[in-house]
């Protein structure tokens, strides 16, 4: 940790401790009560997770785009509402992860034009529209410590790079966590989830309904995979979500979303003509940290013919459907969810990429409280992948990844919970195939 | 504190007396707790409206009680609402054994809990119309919260004599036979004893008069 870090963290720490201690001044009875100033219109909330685990061998399996490991981890997480007007709320949600700068994770405005009726509209950095998991409201609301990997895990799509060729893409199989290619940005980096729980994007929302149905629609800046803060596609992403509640005991929800995903310096590097064509092949390779270069393997450099690729950003999107259901009843609560999500990239050099690239996940979520204070909790995770013709063979474009977590909760205090977990990851392809790691947990909330 | 009640007898106090006195007075409350606010969510905001309410409700009870006190046994099973996200009511005293009803008014699920030493227990989750029932057999605090929706919380007291009030909106209560003698009588309020006094009840019995300050 370098000392820029200890700084910071040390300036949160106290901010946070100071909120703490004025938490519990005004509470007279509770530390486990948000902060409420300016005669209640002002609230503050607060989550602090610390997450231990071994040092990752080089699995990546629980990496993040923050190029952070899920289960290892520090996130201190504030988040504010703020309500001028009762029909007006400023919300805000900062993060910082491991003592790095603090980020906003939500900021925006919420008008409720009818305060009889289930009806408000959002603009700016909001809540996300799509799925389930990314939507949960606090931290304590994961029981396990591992985000689902349709939420969490690194694919090997990026979306400042695109590979030239299907054996560009299969190279970097199994290599969400850092992967290049040959067009766009020659830096290796991380790949993109299917819906990044750990950003949201930008835009307007509104919400219709309570129960029993609640009608959620977006309108954004960047995609599932890649929220953003500001265009870089001059596209926008439509997104919905349509919530069935017959009980409280029960929700079904549908979703699905489509975007341009990918930027506008990435589809600008797309050859134009066979001459621009051949230019990139025989250029230097993208310098790969791992020494597995692309030299010979982007293609047919005897048949640099140029295939037909659209010009506009815009033409290459995600598009992304999903389901989600949740029951509880009792000591049990079950969640389960299924993202069906698909990539566009221009078909540019053989072993073209001709059509979209797919990908499936699906996770079941169970906890149960076995004792006043104690929960058992486990996942049940798989992440799919369609298949592609390379030069040798057909394989899916990234290597399919299972996960099982399973663990135990215990409330040392109402607000303070300590989790430990075992998670089982095994993968069909990359440099690490398997994990088997156990992590522990203490999370407190204000 | 008290857990402790209930495990000691007043000296002077007889074991069986005719004549009874009265203690009396008002509690008065000099900084209001409030209602807890619900935690802000980015994802669910709208939560954050709910108003917070004043806390007016005090407990009085003896530190010491007479003997003979701990002989009765209460067959009533008072109730501890949820209802509009809030526990109704916010303070509950009762005597040790007795069963408290926990009803669902909500069209929302509520999970009660409490992670008290003195009563450990988890309601899970049930829906509106339903009511699941606990019993209280050792003295002492019980902090009462909803897993569900953590602005919800409330206290239950539990006495192992009789000799205790909740008092009033205006903050008054009055406890009755009490067997002539010398007590210690506490004021308690949102979760800490805030005043104790001594009060002598004479051999003739009568009204004694005592006001507390809950700072």
């Amino acid at each position: 940790m370098s000392c820029g870090s200890v700084i910071r963290l040390a300036v949160f720490g106290a901010g946070a401790i100071l909120v703490l201690l004025a938490a519990t001044g005004s509470a007279q009875t509770l530390s486990g009560e948000p902060i409420t100033l300016m005669g209640g219109r002002l609230t503050i909330g607060g989550d602090a997770t610390l997450s231990i685990a071994p040092r990752d061998p080089g699995a990546y399996f629980n990496r993040t785009d923050y190029n952070h490991d899920t289960t290892r981890l520090l996130r201190l997480d504030l988040t504010a509402a703020f309500r001028p007007h009762p029909r007006v709320m400023f919300v805000s949600d900062i993060r910082t992860e491991n003592a790095e700068w603090l980020r906003p994770y939500a900021l925006y405005l919420k008008v409720t034009p009818w305060p009889d009726r289930a009806f408000d509209v959002r603009v700016g950095r909001i809540p996300p529209a799509f799925g389930a998991f990314a939507r949960r409201n606090y931290a304590a609301d994961n029981p396990l410590i591992g985000a689902p990997l349709a939420y969490q895990y690194l694919t090997s799509i990026r979306p400042d790079a695109i590979p030239i060729s299907a054996d560009d893409l299969l190279r970097m199989r199994g290599r969400g966590w850092l992967t290049g290619y040959a067009l766009g940005d020659a830096k290796f980096r991380a790949g993109l989830p299917l819906v990044n729980a750990l950003r949201w994007d930008t835009g307007l929302e509104v919400r219709v309904g309570s129960q029993p149905l609640e009608l959620v629609a977006a309108l954004t800046t960047g995609t599932l995979s890649n929220p953003r803060l500001s265009d870089d596609n001059d596209g926008k992403q439509i997104a919905a979500r349509l919530a069935f509640k017959p009980s409280p005991a029960v929700t079904v929800a549908a979703s699905a979303a489509r975007g341009p995903f990918l930027s506008r310096q990435a589809v600008s590097a797309i050859p134009r003509d066979s001459v621009a064509l051949t230019q990139v092949i025989v250029a230097a390779p993208p310098d790969d940290p791992y020494g597995t270069g692309p030299s010979g393997s982007y293609g047919s450099t005897t048949t640099a013919e140029l295939a037909v690729v659209p010009a506009a950003a815009g033409a290459y999107v995600q598009r992304a459907f999903g389901l989600d259901a949740e029951f509880s009843s009792g000591y049990w609560l079950i969640r389960t969810e299924a993202i069906f999500s698909q990539w566009s990239l221009p078909a540019i050099l053989a072993p073209y990429l001709n059509a979209p690239l797919g990908a499936v996940a699906f996770d079941v979520e169970g906890r149960y409280k076995v004792w006043p204070g104690v929960f058992l909790a486990g996942r049940v995770d798989h992440l799919h992948f369609s298949k592609v013709l390379g030069s040798s063979d057909l394989t899916t474009w990234d290597a399919p990844v299972s996960r099982v977590e399973s663990g135990i909760g215990i409330y040392l205090r109402r607000n303070l919970i300590w989790k430990v977990v075992y998670q089982g990851n095994w993968r069909d392809g990359g440099r690490v195939r398997r994990l088997h790691v156990g992590a522990s947990q203490l999370l407190f909330w204000f | 504190m008290l857990a402790g009640v209930g495990t000691l007898m007043a000296q002077d106090a007889p074991a069986r007396v005719a004549v009874s006195g009265t203690l009396r007075g008002r509690v008065d409350v000099k900084s209001l707790a409030y209602s807890l606010a619900p935690r802000p969510s980015a994802s669910e905001p709208g939560r954050s409206s709910i108003d917070r309410l004043p806390r007016q409700i005090a407990v009085v009870y003896f530190q010491i009680a007479p003997s003979g006190a701990f002989e009765q046994s209460d067959e009533a099973r008072p109730m501890m609402d949820q209802r509009n996200e809030t526990f109704v009511p916010h303070v509950l005293a009762i005597h040790t054994g007795t069963t408290v009803e926990f009803p669902n008014s909500d069209q929302i699920f509520h999970n009660v809990f409490s992670l008290s030493k003195t009563r450990r227990f988890d309601l899970g989750r049930y829906a509106a119309g339903r009511s699941k029932a606990i019993r209280f057999d050792s003295p002492g605090i019980v902090r009462v919260f909803c897993d569900i929706h953590s602005h919800m919380n409330a206290f239950i007291l539990v006495f192992a004599h009789r000799y205790f009030a909740v008092t009033d909106e205006d903050g008054r209560y009055r406890i009755d036979q009490i067997p002539p003698g010398s007590y210690a009588v506490t004021a308690w309020y949102e979760g800490s004893d805030r005043e104790t006094r001594p009060i002598v009840i004479l051999p003739g019995g009568g009204v004694v008069e005592q006001d507390f300050v809950a700072r």
